[in-house]
C-alpha cells in the first residue's frame, strides 16, 4: 500500500494547482454558509445576552433601536437628550433603580460613558486593577481601551476635542485612569467611564478656573459680591486636589442632559406601572424593552441571512456539479492511463485506488479547511462580533 | 520459450475471429510479425500476454499456460514475467523517468522493490543513455527518450518475455535505427525473447524471424 500512496503522491505533486484550487473552492462553499450561521447565532446570543440582561431603557422620544445600539452597545447614534431630573424623579418612585448614560464625547476612538457607580454593579463588572472612580476628573477604562492606548492605573487621558474649528465648544479635558475593568467580551471591554459630572464638565456645562481675586485682569465686571470673569480667565483642563475646589456648575444639574437611562424595577407590579406611565403617550419620553426591540432586529438579520444562505446554497450546488464536472473529465483524461496501467498488469483494485483517490484527498483537504475554518470561527468569533458592535 | 497451438479468438458481438494452428519461438529469439491493419496482431500480441482469453486452443510460455489462468493470475503473472512495450510509450506524465521505470514494483505487491532493482534500473538508464534524464518529466523529453524510458520500463523486471507492439510507430528513421540497436543488442546479451509487431520493415530486418501474420492464420472469418 506504500507504494500506491506513493504513486498517489507524486499525482498529487503534479497536479497541486488542481488538487488545491478544487479543495479550496469547496472548502469555500461549505464553510461559508456554515460560518455565517455560526457567526450569526453568537451574533444573536450576543445582542439577547446583552438585551435581556437589561430590563428597561429609557430615552428622549425618538428610534427605539438607536437608543438600545447606543445604551447597550455604544453605538455612534446620535441621542436626543432628556434631563437628569428624570433620574431622580424615578428613584424617588421607589419603582425601579435608574442609572443614567451619558454618551457624547470620546478618547480617540473609544466612547465616554458618564454614569455612576452602579453600573458596574449591574454590569457585573470587575477591575482588573485599580478603583472605581470617586470624584470628578476619575475613569476607568475598559480592557481593550486600555490596550489600545496603552495606558495604565496612575496614567492620564485627555479627551478628544469634538471640532477644532469651534473654539467655543468642548474642549479636552484630562483625566486620571484610576481602574482597568477586566475583560467582559462586551462593549464595556471598549469604553472609559467617567462620573456623568465630569462628561458634562467635558461638555462645559462646569469648569473650574483660579479665584478671579487673585487675577484682577480676568474680571469683567462686578454685580454686588458677584465677579463676572471676561474672556481671558485660564480654565483648568485637568482636575487635582489643589484645584478641584474650583470647579462649578452653572445652571441647574437637574436640566443637565443624559440620553439614556436604566430601569431596574423592583418586581413585576413595578415594571407594569413605570410600562404604563412612559410608553404612551408620553411628550417626550419612551420607555423601552430591550429585548424585544432586538428581538425584532433579529428576525429581521434572520430574513436576510435566510435570504443569503439561499443565494450560497445555490453557490455550492453549481460548485458541486463543477467539482464532478472536474472530476469525470479527469478520469476521462485518465483513460490512457488506466489503460496502461490495465495492460502493464495492475489490479482492478490498484486502478481504482489510484482513479479514486484523487476525488478522495480532495474531500479529505476540503473537510480538514472547513473544519479549521469553523474552528477558528468559534474560537475568535465572540471577540469579532463584540469588536464590530 | 513460447508455444502456442491451436488457438482461436473472436471478439464478443463480432464476427472478426483468428485462428492459429501453431507458434513457437525459442528462448532468445528475435520474431517480428507483419502484416496489414486490422488483421489481429495486437489481438495476438494481447491473448500472449493474458490481456485476452481466448476462445480454445493453449498457449505455453515455459511451463506455464497462460491460456488457462484466471484474470488476477494472469495479470500477476504478466507484471512479474512479461516486458510490455506500447506503440505510443505510455509514460504516466505526473511521475519522473526514474519512477516511470520502477513503475512495476509500485503497482504489484509480489514484486519487491530493493537494492538489486535500484542497481538494475542505474544499469538498465546507462545502457539507454538517459542516465541524466532520471529527475526529468516524460514532457520533458523527445520522443526517442522516451521510448528508451519505456523499453527501460519494460526490462526492469528482468523478464526474458518482451512483447512489443509497433514500438518504433512514433519513432524517426534516425531515432528508429538507434533505438533498434540498443534493444536488440542488449536483448541479445540477456537472452530474452523478443515478440513485435511491426509495419517497418527495415526495423523488421533486424529480428532473428520474420513472420506475415496472414500466413499464420489458418483460417480467418470476416464480415
Amino acid at each position: 500500500m506504500s507504494d500506491l500512496f506513493y504513486l498517489l503522491s507524486r499525482y498529487l505533486l503534479f497536479y497541486r494547482t488542481k488538487i488545491i484550487t478544487l479543495s479550496f473552492s469547496l472548502a469555500l462553499v461549505i464553510a461559508i454558509p456554515l460560518g455565517l450561521s455560526l457567526l450569526s447565532n453568537m451574533l444573536s446570543d450576543h445582542l439577547k445576552t446583552r438585551a435581556l440582561s437589561t430590563p428597561l431603557l429609557l430615552g428622549a422620544k425618538g428610534s427605539a433601536l438607536d437608543l438600545s445600539i447606543s445604551a447597550l452597545y455604544f453605538g455612534e447614534q446620535e441621542l436626543p437628550v432628556m434631563k437628569y431630573k428624570r433620574v431622580d424623579e424615578l428613584r424617588k418612585s421607589n419603582l425601579s433603580e435608574a442609572i443614567p448614560m451619558y454618551r457624547k464625547y470620546r478618547v480617540k476612538s473609544s466612547p465616554i460613558i458618564g454614569t455612576d457607580l452602579d453600573y458596574f454593579d449591574f454590569r457585573s463588572l470587575f477591575f482588573k486593577e485599580g478603583r472605581p472612580f470617586i470624584r470628578i476628573g476619575e475613569c476607568v477604562l475598559g480592557s481593550d481601551t486600555a490596550k489600545k492606548l496603552d495606558v495604565k492605573v496612575g496614567d492620564t487621558l485627555i479627551s478628544s476635542p469634538e471640532s477644532v474649528f469651534d473654539i467655543a465648544g468642548a474642549y479636552p479635558l484630562k483625566m486620571d485612569v484610576v481602574g482597568i475593568l477586566a475583560p467582559s467580551l462586551s462593549a464595556d471591554d471598549l469604553a472609559v467611564f467617567t462620573d456623568i459630572k465630569t462628561s458634562w464638565i467635558i461638555e462645559g456645562l462646569a469648569h473650574g478656573h483660579e479665584k478671579l481675586e487673585k487675577t484682577p485682569s480676568a474680571i469683567l465686571k462686578r454685580e454686588g459680591e458677584t465677579l463676572i470673569a471676561n474672556a481671558s480667565v485660564m480654565e483648568y483642563n485637568y482636575i487635582t486636589q489643589d484645584n478641584i475646589d474650583g470647579f462649578h456648575f452653572h445652571g441647574n444639574t437637574d436640566a443637565f442632559p443624559i440620553n439614556a437611562m436604566i430601569l431596574i424595577p423592583k418586581d413585576h407590579k413595578a415594571k407594569t406601572l413605570l410600562m404604563g406611565r412612559y410608553m404612551s403617550d408620553h411628550k417626550s419620553l419612551m420607555l423601552i424593552e430591550p429585548k424585544k426591540v432586538i428581538q425584532r432586529v433579529l428576525e429581521r438579520v434572520f430574513d436576510i441571512k435566510d435570504v443569503a444562505m439561499s443565494v450560497l446554497l445555490l453557490l455550492l450546488a453549481a460548485t458541486f456539479a463543477i467539482s464532478v464536472l472536474v472530476f469525470t473529465l479527469s478520469i476521462r483524461l485518465r483513460k490512457n492511463e488506466i489503460e496502461t496501467l490495465k495492460r502493464i498488469g495492475t489490479s482492478k483494485f490498484r486502478v481504482r485506488f489510484l482513479l479514486l483517490s484523487e476525488i478522495i484527498t480532495v474531500i479529505l483537504i476540503s473537510t480538514v479547511l472547513v473544519f479549521i475554518s469553523i474552528m477558528i470561527t468559534y474560537l475568535f468569533g465572540d471577540s469579532l462580533i463584540y469588536y464590530f458592535l | 520459450m513460447l508455444n502456442i497451438k491451436e488457438l482461436v479468438f473472436s471478439y464478443p458481438k463480432s464476427n472478426f475471429e483468428i485462428s492459429i494452428p501453431s507458434l513457437d519461438v525459442k528462448e532468445g529469439e528475435s520474431l517480428a510479425i507483419t502484416g496489414p491493419s486490422g488483421s489481429g496482431k495486437t489481438t495476438l500480441l494481447n491473448l500472449i500476454s493474458g490481456i485476452l482469453q481466448s476462445k480454445s486452443g493453449e498457449i505455453h510460455i515455459d511451463k506455464n499456460t497462460i491460456s488457462k489462468m484466471k484474470e488476477d493470475e494472469s495479470r500477476a503473472y504478466r507484471i512479474s514475467k512479461i516486458g510490455m512495450l506500447f506503440q505510443g510509450f505510455e509514460l504516466l506524465e505526473y511521475l519522473s523517468v526514474y519512477d516511470n521505470i520502477l513503475l512495476p514494483y509500485r503497482l504489484e505487491s509480489t514484486l519487491r522493490l530493493d537494492e538489486i532493482v535500484y542497481a538494475r534500473a542505474t544499469e538498465l538508464t546507462s545502457v539507454f543513455g538517459i542516465a541524466d534524464k532520471l529527475k526529468k518529466y516524460p514532457s520533458q523529453l523527445s520522443q526517442g527518450e522516451r521510448q528508451r524510458v519505456a523499453l527501460c520500463r519494460a526490462l526492469i523486471t528482468g523478464a526474458k518475455l518482451i512483447i512489443a507492439d509497433e514500438p518504433t510507430g512514433n519513432l524517426d528513421p534516425k531515432n528508429t535505427t538507434l533505438v533498434a540497436d540498443m534493444f536488440l543488442e542488449y536483448l541479445k546479451k540477456e537472452k530474452a525473447t523478443l515478440i513485435t509487431v511491426t509495419h517497418d520493415q527495415s526495423f523488421a530486418k533486424r529480428f532473428d524471424r520474420q513472420i506475415d501474420f496472414m500466413q499464420l492464420l489458418q483460417e480467418r472469418k470476416d464480415v
